[in-house]
């Protein structure tokens, strides 16, 4: 199964607010898991991720934003890669926690109910630790990732990302995303 | 004796597909084991998150990383695994080796590299020795890889031209790219010599292959079409087609045996499936870039090898080089150009193909006495977007995200043509650089990993400063903006000699000057392992001339050619 095939079945194609699919299933080797976790990640989590992410990555009228540019699917396939280091996981939760810690200890208020203005104070205090600094730069270059490699990696839609930077791809392209290394 | 093979050769880079081409060519038996698999032209895509950001064609750092000793800012040395780090060693693990990942610039070295002790005296820490042999002896295979690897560019008058045996090369230069010719203006204005950088690219059909698709994915990409000269492209291939030459991929060779008169008598290796495996040969040839060859000859201890094989010396893994120098960049911005002139410099498939050796001896009174220099070469920025988009994150006021990270953006891909400079001279050779195994850490076959020191000489900094300076200047007249120029004590990782390397004393070399163990007859390295001091280019194509010259020597010891296979038809040079 090709990757493309692959992210259709898991509903992300389908829409563009691909996390409110809250009561679609995912179906992988032949089981029926909930989609409410993705990559070992709760559903809730990945809410709270995609909003981090959009607010990074904003969207504008002459260019694409993280939810232009699937960001949210692509750090899914991203931990779904083979051999992917457990411990990305592990600090993906605990940078969404220290956040969440840190939302409350400056407004009393979770991230989604910040004023614009407000998250960007959030995550600049946040920066400010190596884990927090080290959280959102891996969350940029996974945007990065999302923005401008292949579309068969399950972002940058229709080279959505390249038209914007006027970027010229190579060829011949890949035809199958590569799921794992050669050796 | 019988033997499975006559030829075993250990991986098949550079420095192996001239022994596989040469010695399946003349008749014999040669059997290839790489650690790597064997993809062909097609299995490449312009993929950067396959060949750039996942390092799909090298080991996962998990299994098989290497041990790296630097030098901290304080003198302390510090070791750390690769996996710890992130700063990978490995170079392109499948069959050709890294020459399938190569940009292909191809200088020749010039007759002062061959002579530096001699010509330049002693350097304080350095261990810089004279090569035991001559420029005349490695032209003739220079120009052998000219015509049979495919080398294409355009020979110009020069203060620093080393001698050719040939008018000029056999296939004409790739397409350049305008900024080509600013380059040029630029140089003139300054005085400079610029020169065309000749390239292992085929521009058009030739050898079997096609020419190439001037699509501005090269370096670090393998070819889709077959006209960059990797040794699998132009070399393993044809030997492949002489019926003689069999290829065993994911072969992990794990040990050469020594029987207890100290004579090879098999290669053990892991093979696809995980099994072990034994062959022997009449002649064997390691060729596995030179970390890795130091590692499987410390490795391959026996009886009469006790430190490893041929290495009663303790000279093994020593001198390790690297390429010494700097770079730089800058920037030409679209709009101080005309409609057309700007659209003609928004090509991305042309090259540059420019480069200076105005400096490759320094004579300049305000620098110290006459020494050594070096190339500089002028670049594209690399395309690959994820890296360049990467790299506007971090700023010296933290990270940069929202509107202003898309501002950034679109200024770096949108608004100008980025020119880099990279500078090249010696590595010194050096007691703090050098591979030996490491005492802890095993491979996932339960093998020591190599343990590498990267000592640093200061004079690799003094010369890529001076060098990368002029680099600059150039840029600056060209009118770019925003130029930087810099030198870096980093060891290059895809640049990688010496550690074996040859001479005539058995006391302090590794190799004989046929690149012949000192110890065992029919032991032979064929890498950039020999190299005693690296020249100021990169190494490929030497790497490439002395394995088709130590071919030939195999042959010789083997008895001359089998077959005519071999013709003037083929080396012929006109």
């Amino acid at each position: 199964m090709n990757r493309r095939k692959f992210l259709i079945r898991l509903g992300y194609l389908l829409s563009s607010t691909p996390l409110a699919l809250s009561n679609a299933q995912v179906y992988a080797a032949g089981t029926i898991k909930p989609l409410n976790d993705i990559a070992g990640i709760t559903l809730s989590d990945w809410n709270k991720i995609t909003l981090v992410l959009e607010h990074l990555f904003p969207s504008e009228p002459h260019s694409p934003g993280a939810k232009e540019i699937n960001a949210t699917p692509y750090l899914q396939t991203v931990l779904l890669e083979h051999r992917q280091e457990k411990n990305t996981h592990s600090f993906l939760i605990k940078g969404l926690t220290d956040l969440g810690a840190l939302c409350q200890k400056l407004f009393r208020q979770e991230f989604k109910q910040l004023t614009s203005t407000q998250r960007d104070e959030v995550l600049k205090q946040l920066e400010q630790t190596n884990d927090g600094y080290n959280w959102i730069n891996m969350l940029l270059d996974y945007i990065m990732e999302a923005l401008l490699t292949d579309p068969v990696y399950g972002g940058n839609p229709e080279g959505i990302g390249w038209q914007w930077l006027q970027h010229q791809p190579g060829f011949p392209r890949p035809t199958t995303a590569l799921k794992r290394r050669y050796l | 004796m019988t033997t499975d093979f006559d030829i075993c050769v250990i991986g098949s880079g550079a420095g192996a597909g001239p022994v596989i081409y040469t010695l399946a060519k003349a008749g014999y038996s040669v059997v290839v084991l790489e650690k790597g698999p064997y993809l062909k032209d097609k299995d490449f895509y312009k993929d950067e998150r396959a060949c750039c950001l996942r390092d799909s064609y090298t080991p996962d750092l998990r299994d098989e990383p290497h041990i790296v000793e630097e030098e901290l800012d304080d003198g302390e040395w510090q070791s750390q695994s690769t996996y710890q780090s992130g700063w990978n060693f490995w170079n392109g693990n499948v069959v050709g080796g890294s020459s399938n990942f190569m940009s292909g610039f191809f200088h020749r070295l010039k007759p002062v590299d061959f002579q530096l002790h001699s010509q330049f005296g002693p350097i304080e820490d350095a261990n810089v020795v004279d090569w035991p042999i001559s420029y005349a002896d490695l032209e003739p295979y220079y120009t052998r890889v000219e015509h049979i690897v495919g080398v294409s560019g355009r020979v110009v008058p020069h203060p620093h031209a080393e001698p050719r045996s040939s008018r000029d090369f056999p296939y004409k230069p790739t397409a350049e790219h305008p900024v080509s010719a600013l380059i040029d203006t630029a140089c003139n204005k300054l005085g400079y010599h610029a020169i065309p950088t000749p390239r292992a690219i085929l521009p058009q059909a030739a050898l079997g292959r096609n020419g190439c698709s001037y699509n501005g994915y090269c370096g670090a990409y393998g070819c889709a079409t077959g006209a960059k000269g990797s040794s699998r492209a132009a070399l393993i291939e044809q030997a492949l087609a002489t019926g003689r030459c069999e290829v065993r991929d994911r072969s992990m060779v794990s040990h050469i045996k020594t029987s207890h008169q100290g004579k090879i008598t098999a290669v053990e290796y892991i093979d696809h499936k995980g099994q072990s495996q034994q062959l022997d040969a009449k002649i064997y040839v390691v060729a596995c870039q030179a970390i890795e060859t130091a590692r499987l000859l410390l490795n391959s201890t026996g009886s009469k090898h006790e430190n490893g094989l041929g290495n009663n010396n303790g000279q093994l893994g020593q001198n390790l080089l690297f390429a010494g120098g700097g770079g730089g960049s800058g920037r030409l911005l679209y709009s101080k150009f005309s409609k057309d002139k700007s659209a003609s410099m928004h090509d991305i498939g042309t090259f540059v193909n420019r480069a200076l050796q105005d400096w490759y001896v320094i004579n300049d009174p305000d620098f110290g006495p006459a020494q050594k220099g070096g190339t500089i070469d002028f670049v594209h920025m690399h395309p690959n977007p994820v890296v360049r988009a990467s790299r506007q994150i971090k700023t010296t006021n933290g990270l940069l995200w929202g509107k202003a990270l898309k501002r950034k953006l679109e200024n770096h891909f949108i608004d100008g043509r980025y020119i880099k400079i990279e500078a090249f001279c010696d590595w010194m050779p050096n007691d703090h650089c050098n591979v030996q195994l490491d005492k802890t850490t095993k491979d996932k076959w339960g093998n020591p990993v190599a343990h590498v020191k990267v000592g640093n000489h200061v004079r690799n900094l003094q010369v890529g400063w001076y060098l990368a300076s002029k680099g600059g200047e150039v840029l600056k007249t060209m009118g770019a903006e925003n130029v930087i120029s810099f030198a870096s004590s980093y060891p290059p990782t895809n640049l990688i000699a010496g550690g074996c390397r040859f001479g005539t004393d058995p006391e302090t070399s590794v190799l004989d000057p046929d690149c012949r163990s000192h110890e065992l007859e029919n032991l032979f390295v064929t890498d950039g392992s020999f190299m005693p001091t690296g020249g100021s280019v990169p190494y490929t194509w030497t790497i490439y001339a002395n394995a088709f010259r130590v071919a030939d020597k195999i042959i010789q010891q083997l008895g001359g050619k089998k077959s005519q296979g071999i013709t003037t038809c083929i080396y012929g040079i006109s």
